[in-house]
């Protein structure tokens, strides 16, 4: 059973129509990587999904349910989206921040600290303990935060009912960071958590996913495997650039180096 | 490395402040114009053997200072505990009750009645003329706010504040023109009364006040978890569940009628609202749990020891509150201004 489902999207959440006929499932475990060019409707898209913007035809399913039919707070239990940049400027110190991600759950005081404890370990945060979000640095916030998306939706063993939008999120990371990261997702893509991430660098991209979604204009360009979508034409046709596809030396999946 | 600089726990604030209440209200009871002892102010109160307190001290207490205490710490909590509720959903420090243009309103609603009422009625239903006036003045005025801010998009608190910022301009400028018509009587009426004073305290006005301060105190700590949520973002506050049109229109109106029932008994008493909720974040830190509480209450005992000031500053003559606020407000707040960085705020 798919953990969602997009059948022939369309929105135009702004007055004028950004997404014409999206069409995917998601399988639990399953990355799936948004590709694009600016202003394509990957955000959009997220949004969509998310439930916080209406579609003007077609329908989004979660867990085999219209999302008009859960309710909020149900739906923010199994489904979280971690955003590009967070605007919070007042002096929360990083465990306060991760447990807003509990907001929307059930769970008892104690059942929340542990999970707190989980994540903080799990996204590199537990040496933030104790100091204020304000005083962090980018990439730092960034991880806290990946920490309160991961608390909302967290399952120590079984994701496989939950899903994770993340838009950009290495944009502030380092490398190291970056690598833990992907690291990350890959573990808890083993514990079934869904996810689908929209990324810039296509090496992350085709390092982290296991299919890739292209858009351009609204419009659903590829769908499919790294392998098939991220070829020479596409990129030619899409961004209109020159493109040397190449394979990665040791984990094998496609490379693409500007020509 | 910074690190969090040492904080209270929220309950230890929260219970502290309950408890300093009662000496303060207690100190407040026996400070003014006639100084009383505190034997006879529990005598007249409580404790009828303690001493043996004139019948005019009696009156004083019961009657006068009484109400006048209670009024205080009720008008003090409402608006404390409406400054921090707006803090949050501006996700702006520096917001204030008064931004949602309710004060404005209400000031205008009240120098409308002044002048066109003139002051030939007797002095009681004037009084409740003019506050009926500022209520209705002030709840106009965040209508037309709300409604400016609220697109089919929902509602947006920048376009809130924008409009805010306007219709506070446009009620002073109506309010200007009026001025500009009245008589001297009338003008002393207008300006005495902007400054804030709780002298009019009865037990009626007292009643109106403690439902509408009963009514918030149990109403705006549910949105806790929601406001620490909608600082983060509102979409990121969407994501977590929460309906954030909901949550913006039900505090808009909860704090509507806080303050407007506030400005309308007490006048405009400035800074409870932006300061109290500062204190305390410096004291506990920005969690809403702990300080939607705290703020309430250290907005009364705030207002109860300005009141008293007000009192006996220059007694027999009263100083209006809202003077005393601002005098001790502005200092403190500069400094809070000064050392934002140390603990973290970064606007």
């Amino acid at each position: 059973m798919s953990v969602l489902s997009l059948h022939d999207i369309h929105a135009a959440p702004w007055g004028s129509p950004l997404l014409h006929g999206i069409h995917f499932d998601l399988q639990p475990g399953e990355i799936l990587g948004v590709a694009g060019p600016n202003g394509a409707g990957k955000s959009t898209l997220l949004e969509v999904v998310a439930g916080i913007a209406a579609t003007t035809k077609g329908e989004v399913s979660l867990l085999s349910q219209p999302m008009a039919r859960w309710s909020a707070r149900e739906r923010a239990q199994r489904l979280a989206v971690l955003p590009q940049l967070s605007l919070l400027s007042f002096p929360y110190t990083v465990e306060e921040v991760i447990l807003i991600g509990r907001v929307p759950g059930n769970s008892s005081r104690q059942e929340d600290l542990t999970i707190l404890r989980q994540v903080m370990a799990a996204t590199d945060t537990t040496s933030l303990s104790g100091q204020l979000y304000t005083q962090l640095s980018g990439g730092e916030k960034q991880r806290v935060q990946l920490a309160r998306v991961l608390a909302q939706i967290w399952h120590e063993h079984d994701m496989s009912d939950r899903v994770l939008l993340l838009d950009e999120p290495t944009t502030a990371l380092d490398l190291t960071h970056q690598q833990q990261l992907l690291a990350l997702l890959k573990e808890l893509s083993d514990r079934g958590l869904a996810v689908i991430v929209t990324l810039h660098d296509f090496n992350l991209l085709a390092a982290l996913a296991h299919r890739v979604l292209v858009i351009a204009g609204g419009r659903q360009i590829a769908l499919g495997s790294t392998q098939s979508v991220l070829t020479r034409q596409l990129f030619e046709e899409v961004f209109s650039t020159q493109v040397i596809i190449s394979t990665h030396p040791t984990r094998g999946h496609p490379m693409v180096i500007s020509a | 490395m910074l690190t969090i600089r040492q904080r209270l726990p929220a309950n230890w604030l929260v219970l502290g402040l309950a408890l300093a209440l009662l000496p303060t209200g207690l100190l407040a009871l026996s400070q003014g114009a006639a100084d009383l002892a505190m034997r006879d102010v529990l005598a007249a109160l409580v404790m009828p053997g303690l001493s043996d307190p004139t019948e005019q001290a009696v009156l004083i207490v019961r009657e006068i200072r009484l109400p006048r205490v209670l009024l205080a710490a009720v008008v003090g909590a409402i608006l404390a505990l409406s400054g921090a509720a707006m803090q949050g959903l501006f996700r702006n420090p520096l917001a204030d009750p008064s931004l949602i243009g309710v004060t404005a309103g209400a000031s205008l609603g009240a120098a409308i009645v002044i002048v066109v009422a003139g002051l030939n009625v007797s002095s009681e239903f004037q009084l409740t003329l003019i506050s009926t006036g500022a209520f209705a003045g002030g709840l106009l005025a965040v209508i037309v706010v709300y409604r400016l801010a609220t697109s089919p998009n929902g509602t947006s608190v920048a376009t809130m504040l924008l409009a805010g910022i306007a219709i506070t301009a446009l009620a002073g400028a109506l309010g200007g023109l009026l001025e500009f018509q009245a008589s001297n009587d009338m003008l002393r009426r207008i300006s005495l009364w902007k400054m804030g004073a709780i002298d009019s305290a009865s037990y009626a006005r007292l009643g109106l006040a403690s439902g509408i301060c009963l009514l918030l105190a149990t109403t705006i700590p549910r949105f806790a978890h929601a406001l620490d949520a909608m600082l983060l973002g509102e979409s990121e506050a969407r994501h977590l569940g929460i309906d954030t049109d909901k949550v913006k229109r039900l505090l808009v109106v909860l704090v509507a009628l806080g303050v407007g029932v506030c400005v309308a008994l007490a006048g405009t008493i400035a800074f409870v609202g932006l300061v109290v909720p500062h204190l305390v974040r410096l004291l506990i830190g920005p969690a809403h749990k702990g300080l939607l509480p705290a703020s309430a209450l250290a907005g009364a005992l705030l207002l109860i020891l300005a009141d008293m000031i007000s009192r006996t500053m220059l007694a027999p003559a009263e100083v209006p509150v809202g003077i005393i606020t601002a005098i001790l407000g502005v200092p403190f707040f500069i400094v809070l201004l000064r050392q934002r960085h140390q603990y973290g705020m970064q606007t």
